[in-house]
């Protein structure tokens, strides 16, 4: 929304007040600006001139001499330069857009200063000659005396107006400024229905009134196509639209000024107006030329039976004013905002009268629009015959809304003391009507307030602080009760886990998005199965939410594969399945292949696992059979297995190496080893640490090697040595597993420490040996060969 | 008597002497022996104690020799600590390491960003005494719209924003969600703030991301009014960027669920308010969303919004993490590049 100030001093005296400190009230106390634009920085020294001498010197060029001030040399290429023509001349030295134009050669010859065009000029598109000039047109007059070129227009931020439907219009503004400043505010110039009152109305029926509230229409006859007067055009052009014609220019002009949406259609055309909505889908050709279809339901204005304009949207190419129009009917209507959003949205088209009448605009304001447009074509041509009274169809559905409150609620709630005189003061400044009664106020809001903006108690507070003065209200802490904190498990366990994994295992954290890569599955040929489909994906391949946290951190392993050569990564995040979210941690290690790197590795990551569990459990979880998935490595993984308090045994996860095929796909030779860990489940056991006695007396440590064979697993061969049952055992400990020189092919040594003792005494010599010999024998009974 | 005497200075003599040209711990321990050693000269002098005659004479022998006894220990363990601590300053010449040499780390971790200053803020939050709560990131509409005053017709809920997907529920377009959701479990009085990532429906550059953290925060109690509310950002903020004093301005700013509501500037920090590419020569940095507790907001969790008022914030994570580390692209956080993420730990 684009704010001419020289438009806005039309209604509110602001020509004393710099824009700057404008557009800082604005901000603070209305909407947010998001920049001046100051003509006067890129235009000066343009001035109305009379080509008095036209010599054509080239295929392309005329050398003219202008009388401007004095009179000057110019060469124009522009085709309609003759003797005789009014048009704009910079100066030497003046600027255009930021450019200076200085005395220069062109041709051949000194051109000082140069004839412009419209497009030049920045008041509208055309560059196909000189801008024309009225012949009544006085010459050598700046064109800043004269017009409102040097203007200064805020830019609003129109995302802060979508709850304003006041304030898309300057006149709107003009309000605001109006209470911020505490200044006077003229209205815009009306046209008296009265004086057309016995005319007869113009046929209009609303069928549809769920979706129209309200159709305000008159026909004018005897009307002429032709330019707005020089400062319509300026005035259009400095708030962003392209002149075009009188008839078309003043309906933007009114839209700009009072926020109201017109449209104009050839008055020969229409016989009756009717607001429906369509029974079904149809094709129909907007003004711009673009054939749309529309869907059914979309609310049309007909022309009896036949479709001229979308409503709310954009007219038709069947009906609009043309070069040759004698007469026109003009439509101030109300539209339901959301049904007018849907159907923008729906088409694709956004056009200024949508993108107002989707705020849900003042009803009254359509009155308004017709006479104000009327009021503006009367004053320039003087002609025109209104053929019909003003004719107005209202199933408005807003009334003004009153709320009631007291002064003392206002205030507690903002948390000043602030006179009740000064409320009411902001509040009628505001043009709310505010009625005192014993205890309370009674507040109606103006009906261009009452669509939907105001309508609580807490949008008077709003009103009232805002112009007062945030700035005013002075920042106090709030005197709170204490409470019992809620507790979050899992936001501290998730903490604490990354804590461990970035500090001692030395892992790096990442973050993604929760949807896959299906350019990347493609790469690695992962198959979906049954995840969760996105209906508006970002890309075409981001349609699915993942169900595991592997294809994102191998894809991320690939891509940092080129930068380095081994790292580790994790990943705390949701996965998606079964409409259900849970908070899973994801591991991968990548290490450069060597030998029995791909056990290494796999074991490195186990004890990063093992190391989760017991922080958070207090125990180590099982691995109890391989796991079978798409990208794992069958022969090199195992599930993750949680065994609770009463022994039962919950999957919790799996940890796998990334199978050989995937790795073929990199140049690099690595072992990449991935885990994931249902990171809510495991949470969800409380862990419990009970002080144990120790025994006083010296206990000792007495290790044994022996020779495994590798075809016995390493859980079995725990659960034959932990048959072994004697009472002083302490503590048993697998301490070392060792394989190569000394050891036969196809054995390794297995170092285990048992530590024996006694609560009650200190072990002698011979209990220790007959504990040794005990053990030996125990060995040898299970075949195992102690080394 | 007298040969005592003599004797004793005979002694002492001999000790000098001996002590002289002292050059090893091992010699000093020979000296020990020889002098108060069990078989030590100072033995044969007790023996002179016996052949006196007199009490007095034996008493004045026995202080003698005593005197001497001591006189001589002091003197060893003089010279042993001497010995010694010129022993280990000579292990400590020979056995020094060089400081300088470097050390190698195998992996060296890191934390992400939004990790960083997620716990700042959530250290911050919960010592002025307001609690962590989290919500899904798969949302309801109810959770994510209706619940928050944005009525199906709203704007807001447009296809352009919101990621929505096949099973009827959509990806939280903010972590305001987590309100209804808390006020309908915990009741008033209440202190939360819920961190999360959220999304977008927006085209990815420089400064848009489609998955991005906010922290959203609660305050639901009795008496609450708009100066609590700048009092509470101010503190907050103060806190966040370690000024004693972050200068902050309120406009107004609308959001469904707050009336009034209001967005919350702070004073730029790069430019302190002359103007910079940062603020967009404003001065000023558009930062917290925030606003008094729209009565329907309350009403939905069925809460009296005649007992009960509070005020909401929302702070953007990401954009508080990319202000702080000064990161001048979005799109790095979830890049997964770890020539991003090492530097951050």
């Amino acid at each position: 929304m684009k704010i001419s100030l020289k438009w806005l001093n039309d209604f509110v005296k602001i020509d004393d007040v710099p824009a700057e400190e404008l557009a800082r009230l604005l901000t603070l106390k209305t909407a947010e600006t998001e920049g001046i634009y100051s003509k006067e920085k890129y235009f000066s020294k343009i001035f109305t001139c009379r080509i008095i001498k036209a010599e054509k010197i080239s295929e392309k060029y005329f050398k003219c001499r202008v009388i401007s001030d004095k009179e000057y040399t110019v060469i124009s290429g522009a085709p309609n330069t003759k003797v005789g023509l009014i048009t704009f001349h910079v100066k030497p030295t003046g600027m255009i857009d930021g450019v200076t134009i200085a005395t220069k050669s062109i041709n051949g010859e000194i051109s000082e200063g140069m004839l412009l065009s419209g497009r030049e000029l920045g008041i509208n598109s055309d560059h196909s000659g000189l801008f024309k000039l009225p012949e009544d047109t006085k010459i050598g007059v700046d064109i800043g005396t004269f017009t409102d070129f040097y203007d200064n227009v805020i830019e609003i931020d129109n995302k802060s107006l979508t709850h304003r439907p006041d304030l898309w219009g300057i006149y709107g503004f003009s309000r605001e400024i109006k209470a911020i400043l505490g200044r006077e505010k003229n209205n815009p110039e009306l046209f008296d229905p009265q004086t057309i009152m016995d005319l007869p109305p113009f046929p209009v029926e609303i069928d549809d009134r769920e979706k129209c509230y309200r159709y305000v229409g008159v026909k004018v006859d005897n009307i002429k196509i032709e330019q707005s007067p020089l400062n319509i055009q300026i005035r259009l052009a400095n708030t962003d639209h392209v002149p075009r014609n009188l008839i078309v220019d003043l309906t933007n002009y009114v839209m700009t000024e009072i926020g109201q949406p017109l449209h104009t259609f050839d008055g020969d055309i229409i016989k009756k107006i009717v607001v429906d909505s369509m029974k079904e889908e149809t094709n129909f050709t907007t003004l711009d030329k673009v054939e749309r279809r529309l869907p059914a339901g979309i609310l049309m204005i007909k022309n009896l039976n036949t479709p001229i304009a979308i409503a709310g949207i954009m007219g038709g190419g069947n009906s609009d004013i043309k070069n040759d129009s004698k007469s026109l009917f003009l439509e101030s209507a109300n539209f339901d905002a959301s049904h007018i959003r849907r159907m923008s949205t729906k088409l694709g088209l956004r056009t200024d009268s949508s993108s107002r009448f989707e705020k849900s605009l003042d009803p009254e304001n359509a009155l308004t629009g017709a006479l104000r447009y009327l009021s503006l074509l009367k004053n320039f041509q003087k002609d025109i015959k209104i053929s019909s009274s003003i004719t107005d169809i209202n199933y408005n559905p807003f009334k003004k809304n009153t709320i009631v409150t007291d002064y003392n609620y206002i205030k507690k709630m903002i948390g000043i003391e602030i006179k009740n005189e000064t409320i009411k003061n902001i509040l009628t400044s505001l043009e709310f009507d505010v009625e005192e009664d014993k205890d309370s106020i009674k507040i109606t809001a103006p009906t261009y307030r009452s669509t939907k903006d105001i309508s609580i108690k807490e949008d008077i507070v709003e009103e009232v602080v805002r112009i007062y003065g945030f700035n005013n209200v002075k920042p106090v802490l709030p005197r709170l009760h204490i409470t019992a904190p809620i507790k979050n498990i899992l936001d501290e366990k998730e903490n604490s886990i990354k804590q461990i994994l970035t500090y001692k295992y030395g892992l790096n954290e990442v973050d993604s998005h929760p949807w896959y890569d299906e350019k990347f599955l493609k790469r690695i040929n992962f198959k979906l199965t049954d995840e969760i489909q996105i209906k508006n994906p970002i890309t075409v391949d981001n349609r699915f939410l993942q169900k595991s946290l592997l294809p994102v951190l191998l894809k991320f392993s690939f891509e940092n594969l080129k930068y380095f050569d081994q790292f580790s990564l994790y990943e705390f995040g949701k996965i998606f399945y079964n409409n259900t979210e849970t908070e899973n941690l994801g591991i991968i290690i990548v290490d450069k292949k060597t030998k029995n790197q791909d056990e290494r590795t796999f074991l490195k990551l186990k004890l990063i696992v093992n190391d989760i569990f017991e922080i958070l459990t207090g125990k180590e979880p099982e691995y109890k059979t391989p796991f079978q998935y798409q990208l794992i490595n069958p022969s090199i993984s195992s599930n993750i297995y949680f065994k609770n308090e009463n022994g039962e045994s919950f999957y919790t996860g799996y940890i796998g190496n990334i199978h050989p095929r995937i790795n073929s796909l990199l140049d690099k030779k690595v072992v990449i080893t991935f885990s994931q860990i249902d990171f809510e489940k495991i949470c969800s056991y409380e862990k419990s640490t009970k002080f144990k006695h120790f025994s006083m007396y010296p206990q000792t440590n007495l290790d044994f090697s022996l020779l495994k064979n590798k075809k016995e697993k390493f859980n079995e061969f725990e659960n034959s040595i932990k048959e072994f049952k004697n009472e002083l055992i302490k503590d048993t400990l697998i301490y070392d597993i060792y394989e190569g020189e000394n050891i036969p092919e196809g054995y390794e040594s297995i170092t285990i420490r048992f530590t024996i003792g006694s609560d009650q005494r200190t072990l002698t010599g011979e209990e220790i040996i007959s504990f040794q010999n005990d053990f030996i024998n125990f060995l040898k009974n299970k075949g195992y060969t102690l080394r | 008597m007298k040969n005592l005497k003599e004797n004793i200075d005979n002694f002492l003599k001999e000790f000098n002497e001996d002590i002289k040209d002292l050059n090893s711990l091992e010699r000093l321990k020979e000296i020990e022996i020889k002098y108060i050693g069990k078989k030590s000269k100072l033995h044969s002098l007790l023996k002179i104690i016996g052949q006196l005659n007199t009490t007095e004479e034996k008493k004045e022998a026995g202080n003698l020799i005593n005197n001497l006894k001591v006189n001589i220990e002091t003197q060893i363990n003089n010279l042993k600590e001497t010995f010694q601590s010129k022993e280990i300053e000579e292990k400590l010449k020979q056995n020094s390491v060089d400081f300088t040499k470097p050390v190698f780390v195998e992996r060296k971790g890191s934390l992400h960003p939004i990790t960083l200053i997620k716990r700042d803020v959530d250290r911050i939050l919960t010592g002025m005494g307001f609690s962590l709560v989290s919500g899904p990131e798969m949302e309801s509409e109810y959770y994510n719209f209706e619940a928050l005053n944005i009525p199906s017709t709203h704007p807001a809920r447009d296809m352009q924003d919101t990621f929505f997907l096949l099973n009827e529920m959509i990806l939280r377009t903010h972590t305001s969600s987590c309100q209804s959701r808390t006020l309908e479990k915990y009741k008033p009085p209440l202190r939360i703030f819920a961190p999360g990532k959220c999304f977008r429906y927006e085209s990815i550059d420089a400064s848009h991301e489609t998955a991005f953290y906010q922290v959203e925060g609660l305050l639901v109690d009795q008496n609450i009014t708009i100066a609590n509310l700048i009092g509470t950002m101010k503190t907050l903020l103060s806190e966040i960027f370690t000024e004693s004093d972050v200068e902050v301005r309120l406009r107004p700013g609308y959001f469904p669920f707050v009336e009034p509501g209001f967005e919350l500037d702070i004073k730029c920090i790069i430019c302190h308010g002359k103007g910079c590419s940062t603020c967009k020569n404003t001065g000023w940095l558009e930062l917290v969303p925030c606003g008094m507790v729209h009565p329907n907001v309350l009403k939905y969790a069925k809460i009296d919004p005649e007992k009960y008022n509070g005020f909401a914030f929302g702070l953007g994570l990401t954009r508080l993490a990319m202000m702080r580390y000064k990161i001048n692209d979005i799109r790095y956080f979830n890049s997964g590049d770890l020539r991003f993420l090492k530097q951050f730990r």
